[in-house]
């Protein structure tokens, strides 16, 4: 009678833990999959939370964290813009700021991008389209561009066609800009 | 003939379990940036009607997991902070239900959370399609203990309103 009593709990137990099965789990991003899917990165080497609870709660410190540096970098983004459009016309008053503003702001970028890309992954995932799933799709935008701005930015002084680097370095760094900032906006839209 | 009538009789007397065809909970939630409503159909119900008493008892269960609110890094969310891995369900037993012309008040104990609170909600008949009950009540997140998720440093609205309907054809 012991042994069926425990088999009975043992049975309930397993039935709602299954019953929190990640939802739609094929439908996890990629790179959440390599990370932390079942045979993913961090399993393999045994690294992250113990329970799924644990999971779900660093997730969120994470994320929440996330949300705040990345604002932090888009008003730092925006200023760096103001300065990179200021140099565009001429004035290279501002050269040694911008230089040495945009390794803060790239670190913060960079630090609030890592929060969100390495976090455990979510309860749910869905199939259809949503103001979050576009959130993530334009940060695949912005991550490549501020990947890229660095590069670019370097790039001017070195480069033959001095114009020609510029406009790229201008052109590629409005594309990041519009991007996270749109990106900033489809959080508070409701769906 | 006399067989009939004492079947007849039995099943007006006794108190009877109506099926629900279709069931339906739906919780508002707000900030002030948006608001959002997260609906479930996965509602495991009892009714229990005493046609002759003119009383009976509901019991409600709904998974937590179940409720969509059409993004699903807030339902993630939702999960996370209403401990839904201890806690999967949302419980509504009955312990009063009493008729007033075509609404049904309805008092009973809602176990969410880990936490049993009492709550009352007056309901709307509607007999003209099938049976069909409405109504609303509304929770505060805090009496159940459930942190208040914060997006923009703000967080959500404590108060939630809760909608439900149930259908039978």
């Amino acid at each position: 009678m012991k042994y069926v009593t425990y088999i009975f709990i043992f049975i309930c137990f397993a039935k709602s833990q299954s019953d929190l099965d990640i939802q739609n789990i094929e439908q996890m991003p990629l790179h959440t999959k390599i990370l932390w899917g079942e045979n993913g990165f961090f399993r393999q080497i045994n690294f992250g939370p113990k329970t799924r609870k644990d999971e779900l709660k660093l997730r969120v410190k994470m994320l929440q964290n996330h949300q705040k540096l990345a604002l932090l970098s888009l008003g730092m983004l925006a200023y760096q813009s103001s300065l990179g459009y200021k140099m565009y016309e001429g004035d290279y008053s501002k050269l040694s700021s911008h230089r040495k503003f945009s390794t803060i702001t790239w670190s913060f970028y960079m630090t609030s991008a890592s929060l969100s890309y390495f976090a455990p992954p979510a309860q749910k995932y869905e199939k259809r389209v949503s103001s979050m799933k576009v959130h993530r799709w334009l940060s695949y935008i912005h991550f490549a561009g501020m990947m890229a701005i660095p590069f670019l930015g370097k790039n001017i002084s070195n480069s033959n066609d001095y114009d020609k680097a510029l406009r790229l370095h201008k052109n590629v760094a409005t594309i990041t800009v519009t991007s996270m900032s749109l990106s900033a906006l489809l959080t508070i839209l409701p769906y | 003939m006399n067989r009939l009538l004492l079947i007849l009789l039995i099943s007006v007397s006794f108190a009877q379990k109506i099926d629900i065809s279709s069931s339906e909970i739906k919780y508002y939630g707000n900030h002030f940036l948006h608001s959002w409503i997260g609906i479930s159909s996965e509602v495991k119900s009892t009714v229990i009607y005493d046609g002759l008493k003119k009383n009976g008892s509901v019991s409600i269960k709904v998974p937590l997991s179940s409720f969509d609110s059409k993004v699903s890094s807030r339902d993630s969310n939702m999960l996370f902070y209403t401990d839904a891995i201890d806690y999967p369900n949302v419980k509504f037993k009955s312990t009063e239900i009493s008729m007033i012309n075509d609404s049904v008040r309805i008092v009973g104990n809602l176990s969410f959370h880990g936490i049993t609170k009492s709550v009352s909600t007056t309901a709307s008949i509607n007999t003209s399609n099938g049976f069909k009950v409405q109504g609303s009540f509304i929770i505060k997140l805090s009496d159940y203990n459930v942190p208040r998720p914060t997006f923009m440093f703000i967080k959500i609205d404590d108060q939630i309103r809760i909608e439900y309907t149930f259908q039978t054809n």
